[in-house]
């Protein structure tokens, strides 16, 4: 087996705020395979973000983190600042949402592609400007040479983030974490910007940590798809495995929920009834509980762990987080869910 | 938060694990942590007590604050715990009522500025433009106008009056609202790009509607925040205009008036002075302590400093 | 034959005819001290027509103009030019008062769901807010209709004195379609209903305006930049680019025989949340960004991201003209190319 390139350990993440406790992360094992493209999907606030926070270290103060982040023979959890920014942008290439907030608005993008560069290399003025104007070139700003001088906000919302990811890749880094890159754009411009992705993982070679919540977009790069549920990762497995034989009911609901645009739209929408949890304190049981159509007693009482399903369709490891799974693998895609809009909803609590 | 819970119609709306319902609304969070705000229930509670004293006791001795007794300038005792003055007036019975007159201006100004103001600015943010331009440029000029020298100005006009400080109230109350209407305007310049606004227009609402039902509202916060802190502003304004003789005239009485009238003699009959002057610091002090406060309670994210 | 002839105008007759839209605004930019007046040419000679009882589908990415053009419908922005007949009545020029009536019939349902209630008014006031509006509030009735209404979207009645806080997104989003409904409208504007929701919430949301219109018969102009959900939910569909239509038709007829490089290109673009059918498909990534909607491109307005350009794309503004039966395309090299 491979030596995982970095390896989670029972990672658990409270914030404590005037609410209380809330519970971003319960307790999550998950490795990363060099070269490999690990997709992590799931609804807003299962944690997600937070995941690709406490791997870079930039959890809120409110934030306590146990468990381990392990990257080689280094412990990245409680390193101190000084220790992580030899990791940050150097063996870690970070992508975030919003372009705007990772760039600065007061220098040039190829000074900060150049900064990105200088911070871990040391190369001679001409050539780090020769570097930034490659990098740009590779994720697709045209007339690259032309616009290294120009500002942030001289540049569209795709070509800002595909300066970010040419920032991320600058050091060739051995993974490349990429939080929601194009939910804020339009498909084109994400078509553009999924393309510039692709270059720089091929290019650099490293793992890519991909979350996004468009299952389209894991479909079409991932090799792997973590589907997170409430802090917990409740499936893991190959992209084939987790769109073809999902073992999770929350997978299957997941897939019949989306309309598809190779579908001539007369299926009507499986819906997963109710809300999400709520991360404050702890319910016994599964998560997913009161949501699921297949839930008995056992559901409402015992956590289900994550445990190996096997499957038709993968061959590697394919983990589950179902007291059913094995009889969810053998269903249809999503037929255990309602598709009516009958079902009436209490507000959250 | 049980009591919140009986109001609800079926037990089902407590949640599996009986954890117990959120309390409903944001007025109730409001009251929540402006009931836990130390600094803002100790600002109620002292204003509280001083309307209620002064309240009771006028009510009880309606005369006692002119009533003349043989004991000059006595200094305080069991009969007069604050002390009399020169003409044998109880100073106790001055300074409550003196409390009651500068309350009476107060709210009479805040009032005033709030119903002005909110008008102005609600008018001037909803309609922008033209609108905007000419009341906006008429707050700025009622801005530029001293209120002291329109005073200086009427003295001789409002001191005759017999209510006199009912005119005193209204003078500053129409100069005072420039804030309000600013700060209502700036408000409403937001809240009608909100969809709920288009919402309500695009259902045929008319302007008074969207007005008075969706945006006051939701500007009501900080209208009663700056509500407070005109009251607080209005008690120091008449005090320095009854300390000036421009205010409040004898025999009426407030409490700028008693500090003017016992100044002189701060040193050898301090009970005048002191007494005055300790219940003005404390009704001005408790005023805005409970603006503090319900401006706090309003605004969750400033007071969300613990993390 | 005089028995006929009101039923084939019933089904014939658009609810709502919109001819060569125009909606421009002005910007104030300050540059050096000085300050310029631009025009944004946000709609430009958009038409379309919507049937009672179906759903057309407006698509296209970012500022190009959907929202106006939803809003310019609604007289919430009075037109630069154009018009705008509803039910027989022209409405540009119409005012207020004369505008009312209409209110009653034509509604909208926004993309925001915290935005778009306000905070401080229990969703079942809200509810009853358009009743109010319109004298059709009555003591005995109102709340009754509430209830009704809330029924309708999946809500529990009981929760009407809630506050909007108090709900999630898609409960939100149900009071909102609750109060577009409840005067019966017979056409919903609905902008980006469901773009700011979780994907699991989404589809009771579609699936309830979905059961809505077959109940209600109610028309709806559906604004949404998700070419899947659009593909769900719509009769027909009109595509934008800057300002303007570039090909509007059936539902499967866009899907299935996209025939303007713009739409192949959207359409491409789509992921499909399937590994094996989305890695062998093949992608049109187009080169270059939007232009500005202040200084949009002579002729065709796609021009200059367009692979097919010639030198008549820039001399000459490509018509919306007839294809295939009710297929309409504005390119002047049309041709089909199948992308999903
Ligand atoms: N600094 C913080 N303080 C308190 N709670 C936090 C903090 N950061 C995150 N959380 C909570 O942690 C949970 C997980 O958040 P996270 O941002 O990881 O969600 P996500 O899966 O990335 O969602 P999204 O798709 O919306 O980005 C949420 O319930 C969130 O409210
Ligand atoms: N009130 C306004 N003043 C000036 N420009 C405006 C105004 N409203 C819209 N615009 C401009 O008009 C163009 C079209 O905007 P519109 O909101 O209709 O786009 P849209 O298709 O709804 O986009 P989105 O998908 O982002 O909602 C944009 O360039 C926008 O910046
Ligand atoms: S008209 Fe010309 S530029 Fe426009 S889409 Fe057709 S081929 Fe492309
Ligand atoms: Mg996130
Ligand atoms: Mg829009």
């Amino acid at each position: 087996m491979v030596e995982p390139l970095l390896d989670i350990k029972d990672l658990d993440v409270r914030f404590s705020t005037s609410e209380g406790e809330t519970r971003a992360i319960r307790g999550i094992n998950l490795s990363l395979n060099p070269r490999e493209v690990l997709g992590i999907v799931g609804e807003s606030g299962s944690g997600k973000s937070v995941t690709a926070l406490a791997v870079m270290g930039l959890l809120a103060k409110n934030a306590n983190v146990t468990g381990s982040i392990h990257m080689g023979d280094r412990e990245l959890l409680g390193m101190k600042d000084r220790q992580l920014s030899s990791i940050r942008g150097l063996k870690i290439g970070m992508i975030f949402q919003d372009p705007l907030t990772s760039l600065n608005p007061v220098y040039s993008v190829g000074w900060q592609v150049e900064e990105a560069i200088s911070a871990h290399q040391d190369l001679s003025k001409e050539k780090r400007r020769a570097e930034a104007i490659r990098l740009l070139e590779l994720v697709g700003i045209p007339r690259a040479d032309d616009r290294v001088d120009d500002y942030p906000h001289e540049f569209s919302g795709g070509m800002r983030q595909r300066v970010v990811i040419a920032i991320a890749m600058a050091n060739n880094p051995q993974i490349i974490l990429a939080d929601e890159p194009t939910t804020a754009l339009d498909v084109t411009v994400q078509a553009q910007v999924l393309e510039a992705l692709q270059v720089a993982i091929d290019q650099s070679h490293a793992s890519l940590v991909l979350i996004t919540h468009d299952l389209g977009v894991v479909a079409g790069l991932a090799s792997r798809v973590v589907v997170m549920y409430a802090g917990r990762i409740v499936e893991i497995g190959t992209a084939d495995a987790i769109f073809y034989s999902p073992a999770m009911p929350y997978t299957h609901g997941l897939l019949g929920s989306i309309p598809r645009v190779d579908d001539d739209g007369g299926a009507r929408l499986r819906q997963i009834p109710g809300s999400p949890p709520s991360m404050i304190g702890t319910q016994p049981g599964c998560p997913f509980a009161p949501r699921c159509p297949l839930r008995k007693d056992i559901c409402l009482t015992e956590e289900p762990a994550l445990r190996s399903v096997s499957s038709t369709t993968g061959t590697e490891a394919h983990q589950a987080a179902c007291h059913f799974a094995s009889d969810v693998v053998t269903m249809p895609l999503a037929s255990m869910f309602p598709d009516t809009s009958d079902d009436h909803e209490e507000p959250p609590q | 938060m049980t009591k919140q819970a009986s109001e609800e119609p079926l037990a089902s709306q407590h949640d599996v694990d009986g954890m117990e319902f959120e309390s409903r609304g944001q007025w109730a969070m409001v009251v929540r942590r402006f009931v836990h705000n130390g600094q803002a229930m100790t600002g109620l509670v002292a204003f509280a007590l001083m309307l209620l004293v002064s309240g009771v006791y006028t009510a009880l001795h309606p005369n006692q604050y002119s009533a003349l007794s043989t004991a000059f300038n006595q200094g305080p005792s069991a009969a007069h715990i604050f002390g009399t003055n020169g003409i044998g007036i109880d100073m106790l019975a001055q300074i409550l009522k003196g409390v009651l007159q500068d309350l009476q201006v107060a709210v009479l100004v805040a009032a005033m500025s709030v119903v002005i103001g909110t008008l102005v600015g609600a008018f001037a943010g909803y309609y922008g433009g033209k609108v905007d331009n000419v009341l906006m440029r008429f707050v700025d000029l009622v801005l530029v106008i001293p209120v002291l020298v329109v005073l200086i100005m009427l003295a001789h006009i409002v001191a005759q009056q017999a209510n006199n400080w009912f005119y005193l109230a209204i003078i500053i109350g129409s100069l005072s609202w420039t804030y309000i209407a600013r700060l209502v305007r700036a408000e409403f310049l937001s809240l009608r790009e909100r969809d709920f606004v288009e919402a309500a227009r695009a259902l045929g609402a008319s302007d008074w509607r969207i007005i008075s039902r969706h945006m006051i509202p939701n500007a009501v916060g900080p209208i009663i925040v700056n509500a407070t802190i005109t009251v607080a502003g209005a008690i120091v304004l008449e005090s320095t205009l009854s300390y000036l003789g421009l205010g409040i005239q004898p025999p009426a009485v407030s409490l700028g008036l008693l500090i003017e009238q016992g100044q002189s003699a701060a040193t050898t009959e301090y009970w005048l002075f002191v007494y005055p002057a300790a219940f003005l610091l404390m009704l001005i002090v408790s005023v805005f302590f409970i603006g503090d406060g319900l401006r706090a309670a309003l605004d969750p994210r400033k007071n969300r400093v613990r993390s | 034959m005089t028995s006929e002839a009101p039923v084939a105008i019933e089904t014939t007759t658009p609810l709502l005819s919109v001819k060569d839209l125009v909606v421009h605004f002005k910007k104030r930019s300050h540059r050096f001290l000085k300050s310029y007046e631009n025009t944004v040419h946000a709609v430009c000679g958009t038409s379309f027509d919507i049937h009672p009882g179906e759903t057309l589908g407006l698509v296209g990415e970012s500022g190009c103009g959907k929202t106006t053009t939803g809003r310019a419908v609604l007289q919430l922005i009075r037109p630069t030019s154009g018009s705008v007949t509803f039910a027989g009545q022209e409405l540009t020029g119409l005012n207020r008062e004369e505008l009312r009536g209409t209110r009653q019939t034509m509604q909208v349902v926004f993309q925001d769901p915290f935005g778009s209630l306000d905070p401080r008014m229990p969703v079942g006031e809200a509810i009853a807010e358009p009743l109010r509006i319109h004298g059709q509030w009555t003591k005995s009735e109102g709340h009754q209709r509430v209830g009704e209404m809330m029924n309708l979207v999946g809500l529990e009645p009981r929760f009407a004195n809630r506050f909007p806080n108090e709900f999630s997104g898609g409960q939100r989003q149900r009071v909102g379609i609750a109060r577009a409904l409840i005067l019966s409208p017979r056409l919903l504007v609905l902008d980006e209903p469901v773009s700011a929701l979780d994907v699991s919430i989404q589809a009771g949301v579609v699936n309830l305006l979905e059961d809505l219109q077959a109940r209600l018969g109610v028309a709806y102009l559906f604004i949404a930049h998700d070419l899947s959900v659009i593909r769900h939910v719509s009769d027909r569909v009109a595509v934008m680019y800057l300002g303007r239509i570039v090909e509007i038709a059936d539902q499967g007829s866009i899907y299935r025989r996209p025939s303007h490089p713009y739409t192949q290109a959207l359409l491409s673009a789509v992921p499909i949340p399937d590994p094996h059918k989305e890695r062998s498909r093949r992608r049109i990534v187009l080169k270059g960004d939007l232009p500005s909607p202040v200084d949009p491109p002579s002729g065709c307005r796609f021009r200059t991201r367009c692979w097919k350009a010639q030198a008549i794309c820039e001399s000459e503004t490509p018509e919306l003209l007839e294809l295939e039966d009710g297929h309409r395309v504005a390119c002047h090299f049309p041709e089909v190319i199948e992308v999903v």
